[in-house]
């Protein structure tokens, strides 16, 4: 079997002799078959079989990937973040949204005396998977690119502009402190 | 409205049919995958004159909640014509006939997909039907699973569904509008083509038992010929052999 092979789900790879079954694989019968669409990989050093998707796949939330999330609640110290889903793959939703805490210690590299200072509910929040747990999942926002990508004001709704740290209300004037991303507003 | 004449004979002295095929032979199929946009997954399939659009969303969060399993994925398939895709129009919206065609293909469809992967989430499928003539329940099908398979979820196997039927006390396959409409019977089959695992079984019309054994084993045939274009169809999309 030569290595850029396609295989569609439910085609046959090999026996459970062989190889055994990684990604996109399962087994039945003492068999393994794909059970998504891709190219077979097979190592044969390890003798293990893999499909690497060649299609768009579910994504799957890990430890280092960023998310995208709205600010659900601000307590005293963490802020609870819906996540919604990875930075880098927006088209698709999340299987099941899941809550993300963003302790203070971990909005950013300076000293930050209070969460809400620095969020407020409704923020669009990108951030940084740093422990992910089951039913606990750990988030950072250390980094330039990290912080709130958009965000309305607190006292009329209107649009808030990015000037330098703050974020100014367009239609009040209201001036509001925030954990900004560098990339506020770029691509939403 | 255009009514579909009966003929006078659904089979000819050369065994040929009203549009010139053998009894065993499907009209000619068109598969492509990945043909819309938005959708995390699409098809789009011709069969004869049916003209057909998949889509599927998902797996995604359950909405109402009610409906979220703990343990795995719920699938929800909506099998839909247009207004146009009949000779008088259809009203367009659920009706018996389409809800009855839903509910059976969602079970034949979520057979094959490892639902335990995704728990608590939904993987929608919408199934448009643009034009028909005749076995658009099987053709969807057909059409739903390459979609999932293009959106990336996990299955055991494409489903590949076709229908056999029964003209002039001869079993045929794959039904065209005059013989689904003036023949004797009509038996759609879904099966996963790898185990020969038959999800989807219905029948309209009368059959001996022997005749429903003749109609099973003549679909099987032709889903297995839909499988390979199928199979063709992802290959082909995503350049490989």
């Amino acid at each position: 079997m030569n290595d850029e092979k396609i295989a569609t789900p439910g085609e046959f790879l090999g026996t459970s002799e062989e190889y055994g079954g990684g990604n996109g694989t399962f087994e039945r019968n003492g068999n393994v078959y794909a059970s998504i669409t891709g190219k077979v990989k097979i190592d044969s050093e390890e003798r293990k079989v893999e499909v690497e998707p060649v299609t768009s796949s579910p994504p799957i939330p890990e430890t280092g990937d960023e998310v995208i999330g709205v600010v659900e609640n601000v307590k005293d110290s963490i802020a609870l973040i819906d996540i919604k889903s990875l930075a880098k793959e927006k088209e698709r939703e999340l299987a099941v949204s899941e809550m993300g805490a963003l302790h203070v210690s971990e909005v950013s590299e300076d000293y930050v005396e209070k969460i809400k200072d620095k969020f407020n509910v409704g923020d669009i929040v990108q951030a940084k998977i740093k422990v992910d747990e089951p039913n606990s999942i750990d988030l950072s926002t250390k980094g330039s690119q990290l912080g709130v990508i958009s965000a309305s004001c607190s006292k009329c709704l209107g649009k808030l502009k990015k000037e330098g740290n703050k974020l100014k209300c367009t239609n009040c004037g209201n001036v509001e402190s925030r954990k900004v991303s560098s990339i506020y507003e770029k691509e939403l | 409205m255009v009514k579909v004449e009966k003929p006078d004979e659904f089979i000819d002295e050369e065994g040929k049919r009203v549009d010139g095929r053998d009894l065993n032979e499907l009209r000619p199929v068109k598969i492509e995958a990945n043909v819309l946009n938005r959708a995390d997954g699409s098809c789009y399939i011709e069969l004869g004159d049916n003209k057909i659009y998949a889509a599927v969303y998902g797996p995604r969060e359950v909405h109402p909640r009610h409906l979220q399993e703990p343990d795995r994925a719920i699938v929800r398939y909506k099998y839909s014509m247009a207004p146009f895709s009949v000779s008088d129009r259809k009203r367009p919206g659920p009706g018996r006939r389409s809800k009855e065609i839903s509910k059976v293909s969602e079970e034949a469809l979520e057979s094959a997909i490892f639902l335990e992967k995704y728990p608590k989430s939904v993987i929608d499928v919408f199934v448009e039907i643009v034009e028909s003539a005749a076995g658009t329940r099987t053709t969807s099908l057909t059409a739903a699973s390459v979609a999932c398979a293009d959106a990336g979820i996990p299955m055991r196997d494409l489903i590949a569904s076709c229908a056999s039927g029964k003209i002039d006390e001869e079993i045929v396959l794959d039904l065209n509008e005059p013989e689904d409409n003036h023949g004797d019977a009509d038996v759609p089959v879904a099966m996963m083509p790898r185990t020969e695992d038959i999800t989807l079984l219905q029948m309209d019309g009368d059959l001996t038992a022997e005749e429903i054994d003749e109609a099973i084993d003549l679909a099987k045939e032709g889903c297995k010929q839909l499988y390979e274009e199928q199979k063709n169809a992802l290959k082909s999309k995503y350049g490989g052999k």
